[in-house]
C-alpha cells in the first residue's frame, strides 16, 4: 500500500512488518517519533510486542540484549548522545552475536549543542562489530529495516539502520509499504542456535582467557566478511519480491564517468539531480552511493572506481586528525589497485550539524574537482576562512 | 570578546562558548505572547453573597498567619464569626476541591478566623473623618455591615433599632445553640469600637420620623429586615395556643420560659421552623414539624434538618394543615390533609397538591406557625413602599433623595450573608453619595470591594486548574455535641476547629485563580526570567521571557494568563 | 516540480497544512514531499512548512529556497513585516493569503498572482478551533485547490479525512466553502 509517511514512520512500519517482539527504547530528538509510533502500534494491537520503557539509552540496549539473548526479535532506536551512551553495550551486543536492529537518526554530537544531522554519531560505532546501512529515502528505510533483521539473523551480528535527521526523519513522502504476507514470506520467525532457556540452563558472557579471546574476535570478522554476500543476496531477493533491489552500493550514471562522486544518505539523493544536470551539460560525472558501510564493500568500490580519472568523496562527518571517514576508507581500499588504475581522489567535508547541502553546493564541488581546483586532499565546504592558522585553531603557539 | 558575526575562523572561539552569560541573549525579543500575573475570581467567592475573599484568607491561614487572616476576613465583613455559624455556605457547593476529597469546610474556616484576635489587634484603619453623618435604621446584619463599612470610610454613623440591644434577627431569631450571644456581642462591640453608635429602643415612625432623620443626617439607610409573619389561613388559628413562630422564638431566646402546651405542631419547613422546633425541644416541649412538601424541598439548611432529626424531632412531610381542632376551648389536634407533588411552580419546586379524602388529625395541643416572614412597612412614608419591599433602584437608592436601603427589606434574599453583602454594597454607594461623587449605574458587585487586583470577569472552575499538582485529600469531619447532651440546654452544637486543624484545612485549598507564591512558574521558566520580589509576587524579566507559555501551563491555579504582545 | 512554502505562526497548523496539501496531491497520483522548517517552534512565532509535488519521485532533499507559490496562514506576518514572505519566490509565482480583505490590499507584494480567502471566518463558521485561534489549515487547503488546481476537491476531501482526526465533516465543509471564496487579484489591477 502506498502512503504518505515520514522517515521515522517508515522505521516504525518496517519494525511492525518484521514482527519485532521486544522494543526497548528511550526518547531523544529527532528519533522520538519512531518509538512513539511503535508504542502506539503496540497499544493499538497492531504489533504484538513488549514495549519496555527504560530510564536511559544504556538500559534500552540492555533490554534488547536480554530479549535477544532469550531468542526474541529485538529493536531500539536512538540518536547522537543517546547512541554514545549506549556504547558499552553496543560492543556487548555484537560480541554476544545478537541480531538486534537499531535505527539511528543521524544527529550531530555536542557541543555545540545540535539536533540536526551529521554522521559522526553512527560512525563513532564503526569498530564495534555492528553492521551499518545508510538510507537515502523513506522507501529505503522501510525496506532496509526488514532486510536488516534478515541479514542480522543469518550472520548473527546486529545492524544499525541510519537515516538523516529532519531531511528524512521528519519529511513526509510517498512510500510503498509492503504487505505483511510478503514480509512474512521473506523473514521467517527468529530461531537462534543458542538462547536462554529455562529447560537448559547455560551461562552467557563468560570470562575468556587469552588462549581463546582471539578466536571469538576472528569469528566476528569472518561473520562481517560473510555478511557482504548476504547483504547482496538479501537485497536481490527483496528486489525479486518488490521490484526494489538493493546492493552494497549503488551506481548512478557511472557509464563513461570520468569523475565519480561518492556519498551517502540524503545528499546522494540530491546529487542524482546534479549528476543529471551536469551530464546534460556534457561533463562526464557519475555517482556511487555508499549504502552498506559495515561490512565495508572494498571489492565493490575497487571494481566501480578503479580506472576512473577522478573520485570525489563527500563526507557529512570527520575523523578529526585524518579526513572524512568515507574518504579514508575508500582511499585505503583503492590503494590496493595497481598504480595505473588508481584515480586521483579528493575529499569534501560538508553539511555538518545540519547545514544544508544544496544542488548548487554539489555542482560547485564537482565542477571544482573536474577542473582540478580542489588543491587540498580534503576541503571543508562552505566554512569561514582562516587567516592566522594558529589563531584559527585556537591553540597556544 | 566573542564576535557574534565572525568573518573568519580566527574570530570563532574553540567551542560553543560565550564570554557573556546567556543573559546576553535578549530572548525577550522573540516573543509573540507573554505571561502576566493575573488573579481571577475563584468559584467559591463568586458564589459568596457577602463577598468574602476566601482564597486569600485561606492562603494567609495556610501560612500560619492567623491574625493577618482574621484581619483580612474583616475587610468589609464585620460578622465573620456569625456568618461562619449561620450561613448556608453556597461557596462550598462550588468549591473546586469538591471532586478531590470534598469541598473545603469554608464556613468552619470563616467561623474559626472570625473567633481569632483581640479587638485591639483587629481594629481596621479608618479613613480620615469626613464630617458626614449617616443614620442606619435597623441593627440587623445589613445595617451592621453598612454601618461598619461607612465608619471605616470616615463617616459618623448612628444605628437605630427598636430593640434594647443591637443584632436584629441575629439576636431575636437565631438560637444560641447555633450562634452563642457572646460571639455576636463580641462582633458588635468591635463595630462599636470602629466608631459606630448604636441607639436602642428607637423605632422609626414611632419615636422618630424619617423626615427628622433626613434633616439631622446626610444620608439614611433603611435596613429593617423581615419581621412580619404570614398567617396559616385555616379556621381556628386565632386560638391563644396558636403562636407566631418568630415572636415565640424571640421570647424564648430572650430567656422567657412561657407556659406552653406539652406537644406542639410547628408548621413550616424553613430555618425558622427548625429553630422553633429545636428550641421548643430544649425547653421541654415536644415538637412535631408539619411540612407540606417532601424533605427534598425544605428551604432550611440541610445540616439544620439533620441536626434536628438527630435530636429526635418528629417531622411529617407532604402534610398541610386544614383546620385547628378545638374541643372544649382547648386545642386537641391539627387536622391535616396529605399532599402529593405535582408540577414545579415558579420557585422551581414541585407544587404540593392535596390528596382527596386523606384528612387526618395530628394530635397536638398547640401550634406554632413558621411559614415565612414578610416586611412590616407601615411606619415608612408612602414613596418607600413597594409591595413587600422598600422601593429602590440598582444602586439601593430609594425615591427619596439621600435615603438608601439594604438587606431583606430590599432584596428579600432571606439569608444573613446576603444581608451583609447588600449592606456592604449600599455602603459603597452611600460613600460616593456623601463625597459628592457621581453615583455608579449600579451598586458595585460585592467582590469588587476586596481591595486587591482580581480579574472579576473570569471565574476559575476546575477545568482551568492544572490537576497534576493537586492530590486528593479528604475533608475533615465536623464535630458536634452529642444530641442527647445538647438538647438539655442552648449550648453551641458545632465545635470549632482547633488552630492546627484550621491550618491543615486551609492547606487543602487549591487557591483557585490566586497566586500563592508556590514558585512553580519560577522553577519551570526555561529562561530564568521569573524573579521573586522581596515583597509578595514575582517580576517577569521582559528582556528574557520569550513567551513560551510554560509558566502558564504549569501554574496549578490559573493565576497567570498568556496575552498577545502588541507590535 | 512545484515547490510551495507555507507561512504561519507556531500553533496555527502550518505543518498539518503541508501534509494535507501533499496528501491531496499524492491522491492525484503525484509524488510528494512535505516537511517543516527544521528546528524548535515557539507559540505565535513565525514558522514555515514546505511541499514538493512532482510527476517523478522527488529526489531533491534540501530546504526550499525558490518556491513556486506561497500560502500565508496569517496576514499579520505581512502587515507587521514579521517575515519577508516573498523572499526567493519565483517570478510570476502565486501567493494565497488568509485575509478578510480583498487581494488589492496585498498588491504591493509584487508582480505575482495574488489571491485572498477569509479562511479564519470560514473556520470559525464551521466551529474549527476558537474565535481567537481558528484552525484554518483545512479551509486554506480548499482555497489552494481552486486557486492552483494542484489537486481536485474530491482528493482533498479524502486527504482531510486521512489527516484530521476530529470534526472531519466540518473540516471538509470548510475546505469546500473556501474553494468557492477565493478572490484573485485581476491581472490588470495588479499589473504595474
Amino acid at each position: 500500500m502506498r502512503k504518505v509517511i515520514k522517515g521515522n514512520g517508515a522505521v516504525a512500519h518496517g519494525v511492525r512488518l518484521a514482527r519485532a517482539q521486544v522494543i526497548s527504547a528511550y526518547p531523544i530528538t529527532p528519533q522520538t517519533s519512531i518509538i512513539e509510533e511503535l508504542a502506539s502500534m503496540v497499544a493499538e494491537g497492531e504489533l504484538d510486542a513488549r514495549f519496555i520503557k527504560v530510564e536511559s539509552e544504556h538500559s534500552a540496549m540492555a533490554g534488547c540484549i536480554a530479549a535477544s539473548s532469550a531468542g526474541a526479535r529485538a529493536f531500539t532506536a536512538t540518536s547522537a548522545q543517546g547512541l554514545a551512551l549506549m556504547h558499552e553495550l553496543i560492543h556487548w551486543a555484537a560480541g554476544a552475536r545478537l541480531p538486534i536492529v537499531l535505527a539511528n537518526v543521524n544527529r550531530a554530537m555536542a557541543p555545540g549543542w545540535s539536533i540536526w544531522t551529521d554522521q559522526n554519531d553512527s560512525l563513532s560505532q564503526r569498530d564495534t562489530g555492528w553492521m551499518q546501512v545508510y538510507c537515502e529515502s523513506s522507501q529505503e528505510v522501510v525496506d532496509s529495516v526488514i532486510q536488516a533483521f534478515k541479514v542480522s539473523e543469518r550472520v548473527l551480528l546486529p545492524t544499525i539502520v541510519v537515516l538523516d535527521a529532519f531531511f528524512l526523519s521528519h519529511t513526509y513522502e510517498d512510500v510503498e509499504i509492503p504487505e505483511q504476507e510478503l514480509v512474512d514470506g521473506f523473514l521467517p520467525p527468529l530461531e537462534l542456535p543458542q538462547k536462554l532457556d529455562l529447560e537448559h540452563p547455560a551461562a552467557l558472557g563468560n570470562l575468556v582467557f587469552p588462549d581463546r579471546y582471539m578466536e571469538f574476535r576472528r569469528k566476528m570478522e569472518l561473520a562481517q566478511q560473510h555478511a557482504l554476500g548476504v547483504w547482496e543476496e538479501v537485497g536481490r531477493e527483496w528486489g525479486e519480491l518488490t521490484g526494489r533491489p538493493y546492493g552494497l552500493l549503488e551506481e548512478y550514471r557511472t557509464d563513461g564517468a570520468e569523475l565519480v562522486l561518492v556519498c551517502a544518505a540524503t545528499a546522494a539523493s540530491t546529487a542524482r539531480v546534479v549528476v543529471d544536470r551536469m551530464r546534460d551539460a556534457g561533463i562526464p560525472v557519475g555517482l556511487v552511493r555508499l549504502r552498506v558501510f559495515r561490512p565495508f564493500p572494498a571489492d565493490a568500490f575497487r571494481a566501480v572506481l578503479g580506472g576512473r580519472r577522478k573520485v570525489l568523496v563527500l563526507d557529512r562527518n570527520c575523523s578529526f586528525g585524518h579526513h572524512g571517514i568515507f574518504h579514508q576508507e575508500i582511499k585505503s581500499a583503492l590503494f590496493e589497485l595497481p598504480a595505473a588504475e588508481q584515480p586521483e581522489i579528493r575529499g569534501v567535508i560538508a553539511g555538518l550539524g545540519g547545514r544544508d547541502i544544496t544542488p548548487e553546493d554539489i555542482e560547485d564541488m564537482l565542477t571544482r574537482a573536474w577542473e582540478g581546483r580542489l588543491e587540498e586532499a580534503t576541503t571543508w565546504w562552505d566554512v569561514l576562512p582562516a587567516e592566522d592558522p594558529v589563531r584559527a585553531a585556537s591553540v597556544r603557539s | 570578546m566573542v564576535e557574534i558575526n565572525p568573518r573568519t575562523l580566527d574570530d570563532v572561539p574553540a567551542t560553543s562558548y560565550s564570554d557573556h552569560a546567556t543573559t546576553a541573549i535578549k530572548t525577550g525579543t522573540w516573543k509573540y505572547v507573554q505571561p502576566v500575573y493575573e488573579d481571577k475570581l475563584p468559584a467559591c467567592s463568586h458564589r459568596c453573597p457577602a463577598g468574602n475573599d476566601i482564597s486569600r484568607f485561606l492562603y494567609l491561614t495556610a501560612k500560619g498567619d492567623l491574625l493577618e487572616a482574621a484581619r483580612w476576613i474583616r475587610r468589609g465583613n464585620p460578622l465573620p464569626a456569625t456568618l461562619g455559624r449561620v450561613c448556608p455556605h453556597p461557596c462550598e457547593d462550588e468549591c473546586n476541591r469538591g471532586p478531590l476529597g470534598g469541598a473545603i469546610a469554608i464556613h468552619m474556616m470563616e467561623r474559626f478566623l472570625g473567633d481569632q484576635g483581640a479587638a485591639e489587634e483587629l481594629l481596621p484603619e479608618r479613613a480620615p473623618a469626613t464630617g458626614k453623618r449617616v443614620a442606619v435604621v435597623g441593627a440587623g446584619p445589613a445595617g451592621i455591615a453598612a454601618a461598619y463599612n461607612l465608619a471605616l470610610r470616615g463617616h459618623e454613623v448612628e444605628v437605630l433599632d427598636d430593640k434594647p440591644e443591637p443584632g436584629g434577627f441575629l439576636r431575636t431569631g437565631i438560637p444560641q445553640y447555633r450562634l452563642p450571644r457572646e460571639v455576636l456581642d463580641r462582633e458588635i462591640a468591635l463595630v462599636e469600637r470602629c466608631g459606630v453608635r448604636f441607639v436602642p429602643d428607637t423605632r422609626v415612625g414611632r419615636d422618630v420620623s424619617l423626615d427628622e432623620l433626613r434633616e439631622r443626617f446626610d444620608a439614611v439607610l433603611v435596613a429593617i429586615g423581615f419581621h412580619g409573619s404570614r398567617p396559616l389561613g385555616v379556621p381556628g388559628e386565632d386560638h391563644e395556643h396558636v403562636y407566631n413562630g418568630v415572636r415565640l422564638l424571640e421570647r424564648i431566646l430572650a430567656g422567657e420560659r412561657p407556659e406552653l402546651p406539652p406537644r406542639m405542631a410547628v408548621v413550616g419547613g424553613g430555618n425558622t421552623a427548625m429553630d422553633v422546633a429545636r428550641s421548643l425541644r430544649r425547653i421541654g416541649v415536644e415538637p412535631v414539624v408539619v411540612y407540606r412538601r417532601s424533605r427534598m424541598e425544605m428551604p432550611a439548611i440541610p445540616t439544620e434538618v439533620d441536626e434536628a432529626l438527630a435530636e429526635g424531632i418528629e417531622m411529617v412531610f407532604l402534610t398541610a394543615p386544614k383546620r385547628v381542632v378545638i374541643e372544649g376551648g382547648r386545642i386537641t389536634g391539627l387536622e391535616c390533609v396529605k399532599m402529593r407533588l405535582g408540577e414545579p411552580d415558579e420557585s422551581g419546586r414541585r407544587r404540593p397538591v392535596p390528596v382527596e379524602g386523606s384528612e387526618h388529625v395530628v394530635p397536638v395541643s398547640g401550634i406554632v406557625t413558621a411559614i415565612g416572614e414578610t416586611a412590616e412597612l407601615d411606619m415608612l412614608p408612602e414613596p418607600l413602599r413597594d409591595g413587600w419591599r422598600v422601593a429602590h433602584d440598582a444602586r439601593f437608592a430609594t425615591p427619596l433623595e439621600g435615603v438608601f436601603t439594604a438587606g431583606d427589606v430590599a432584596t428579600g434574599e432571606g439569608t444573613v450573608t446576603a444581608a451583609v453583602g447588600t449592606g456592604r454594597r449600599a455602603a459603597a454607594v452611600i460613600d460616593a453619595f456623601l463625597r459628592g461623587e457621581a453615583l455608579p449605574e449600579e451598586a458595585p458587585r460585592v467582590q469588587v470591594l476586596w481591595g486587591r487586583q482580581v480579574r472579576l470577569d473570569t471565574v476559575v472552575h476546575v477545568e482551568q486548574l492544572n490537576l497534576a499538582y493537586h492530590k486528593e485529600a479528604p475533608r475533615p469531619g465536623i464535630e458536634e455535641l452529642d444530641p442527647a447532651v445538647r438538647v438539655r440546654d442552648f449550648s453551641e452544637v458545632v465545635r470549632s476547629f482547633t488552630a492546627e486543624r484550621a491550618i491543615e484545612e486551609a492547606r487543602r485549598c487549591l487557591e483557585c485563580g490566586t497566586c500563592n507564591e508556590c514558585l512553580n512558574c519560577l522553577w519551570f521558566c526555561p529562561d530564568v526570567a521569573i524573579h521573586k520580589r522581596s515583597g509578595f509576587g514575582f517580576d517577569i524579566d521582559e528582556e528574557h521571557c520569550k513567551g513560551c507559555g510554560i509558566c502558564v501551563e504549569e501554574c496549578p491555579r490559573d493565576a497567570l494568563t498568556l496575552v498577545e504582545v502588541e507590535r | 516540480m512545484i515547490e510551495v512554502r507555507i507561512h504561519g505562526r507556531g500553533g496555527q497548523g502550518a505543518v498539518i497544512a503541508s501534509q494535507i496539501l501533499a496528501e491531496a496531491a499524492f491522491r492525484e497520483g503525484k509524488h510528494v514531499q512535505a516537511f517543516p522548517s527544521f528546528g524548535s517552534e515557539r507559540r505565535g512565532a513565525p514558522v514555515a512548512a514546505f511541499v514538493r509535488i512532482d510527476d517523478e519521485p522527488v529526489r531533491v532533499r534540501t530546504e526550499i529556497y525558490h518556491p513556486d507559490g506561497l500560502v500565508v496562514l496569517d496576514e499579520s506576518l505581512i502587515s507587521q513585516k514579521l517575515v519577508d514572505v516573498t523572499q526567493g519566490l519565483k517570478d510570476g509565482g502565486w501567493i494565497l493569503i488568509n485575509s478578510s480583505h480583498g487581494p488589492e490590499r496585498f498588491a504591493d507584494l509584487g508582480e505575482y498572482r495574488i489571491a485572498t480567502v477569509d479562511a479564519s471566518h470560514i473556520a470559525v463558521k464551521h466551529h474549527l478551533g476558537s474565535i481567537t485561534a481558528p484552525i484554518v489549515n483545512t479551509a486554506i487547503a480548499g482555497a489552494v485547490a481552486s486557486f492552483t488546481h494542484l489537486f481536485g476537491l474530491e482528493n482533498l476531501a479524502d486527504a482531510i479525512r486521512a489527516h484530521v482526526p476530529i470534526k472531519p465533516d466540518e473540516n471538509v465543509a470548510a475546505a469546500m466553502e473556501a474553494a468557492e471564496a477565493v478572490r484573485e487579484l485581476a491581472p490588470a489591477a495588479g499589473g504595474r
